[in-house]
């Protein structure tokens, strides 16, 4: 939504778009995270004398909803499905890909969708023992990647790669595998389930 | 040419390699993108602005007759920095020669092509 408006107004439609139900004010500021309630009740007033949101009484309290009827909403719903898009076309390209990761997995601020203008898209893969560090096939793909993934969103992707022989030294030494492994979105292969074999080895 | 200059003397410095295996990756990372940005400017008369490493990689390539060579090492330097940068882990020896032969190549494209 970002690409298109980078003000509270964005963040407040995408939001809506991406439920199914009515929220209440606070709800829609807790969704977003990262305003004031007051600056969010104002967005929302604007919205709705707008028409893109409708409201509703519930008890004491208004309820908002994105105006699935206006002809503004399709295009509003698409931009926020943004990143399920890309997660999409990354899982496309991946499996293309004639030398297949043992894992390949997007993590960060676009994996938790959170991603803003200037945050990276990380990536991190695991390559087969099989495969030479400095194949050519290997290195393309992974070039490629970066480049459809930075075409695609205008955010700079960066892989950081390891060696499948290097995983069980990594297992609880390594907060970026932790994390990615936490938080992250699986495009290729299974790195949960390659890090469940080293645990038990 | 300083900063590959400056990554073989800290290699060389150093009591073990391995020590030291994070810094020489990113010096190297260094050498080759300002040989990237020479080698640009002389063939291109322009150099990549920002940060954006594939903006970098892509403005590269363009240039003829070995830019896609040299893009491809600019993109295996880009990559180990990131590993350098981001792991925990020190990089292991294959990364350190394969960061320096990247270096290396690009530092030549860009001195060959000096007046």
């Amino acid at each position: 939504m970002e690409v298109v408006t980078p003000t509270l107004d964005g963040d407040v439609l995408g939001f809506l778009a991406r439920g199914e139900k009515a929220f209440t004010g606070r709800e829609v500021s807790r969704g977003i995270g990262r305003s004031s309630h007051e600056g969010v009740r104002r967005v929302l007033e604007r919205l709705v004398q707008q028409g893109i949101v409708v409201s509703e009484r519930a008890g004491t309290g208004v309820l908002f909803q994105l105006n699935r009827q206006h002809l503004a909403a399709p295009w509003i719903e698409g931009l926020a499905s943004l990143r399920l898009e890309l997660i999409s076309k990354l899982r496309d390209a991946a499996a293309a890909w004639e030398t297949a990761p043992l894992g390949l997995i997007l993590f960060g601020s676009a994996a938790r969708g959170d991603a803003g203008v200037g945050s990276d898209l990380d990536f991190l893969v695991v390559r087969p023992n099989s495969v030479d560090p400095g194949d050519d096939q290997w290195r393309s793909q992974l070039a490629e990647l970066e480049a459809k993934a930075t075409a695609w969103t205008g955010n700079d992707a960066r892989v950081l790669e390891y060696g499948e022989g290097e995983m069980g030294g990594l297992l609880g030494n390594e907060p970026v595998l932790d994390a990615a492994l936490e938080e992250g979105v699986e495009i290729a292969g299974s790195l949960r389930q390659l890090t469940r074999m080293e645990t038990t080895r | 040419m300083q900063f590959l200059d400056a990554a073989l003397d800290i290699r060389d410095l150093a009591s073990e390699e391995s020590d030291v295996g994070d810094a020489f990756v990113t010096l190297c990372a260094h050498a080759g993108i300002a040989a990237a940005d020479a080698v640009c400017c002389i063939e291109l008369r322009e150099h990549a602005r920002g940060e954006s490493h594939q903006e970098a990689v892509a403005l590269l390539r363009r240039v003829r007759p070995d830019g896609r060579a040299l893009g491809n090492s600019l993109n295996t330097l880009l990559g180990l920095k990131t590993r350098a940068g981001y792991s925990a882990i020190p990089v292991n020896a294959e990364m350190r020669k394969r960061s320096k032969l990247a270096a290396e190549r690009l530092v030549t494209a860009a001195r060959d092509r000096l007046p």
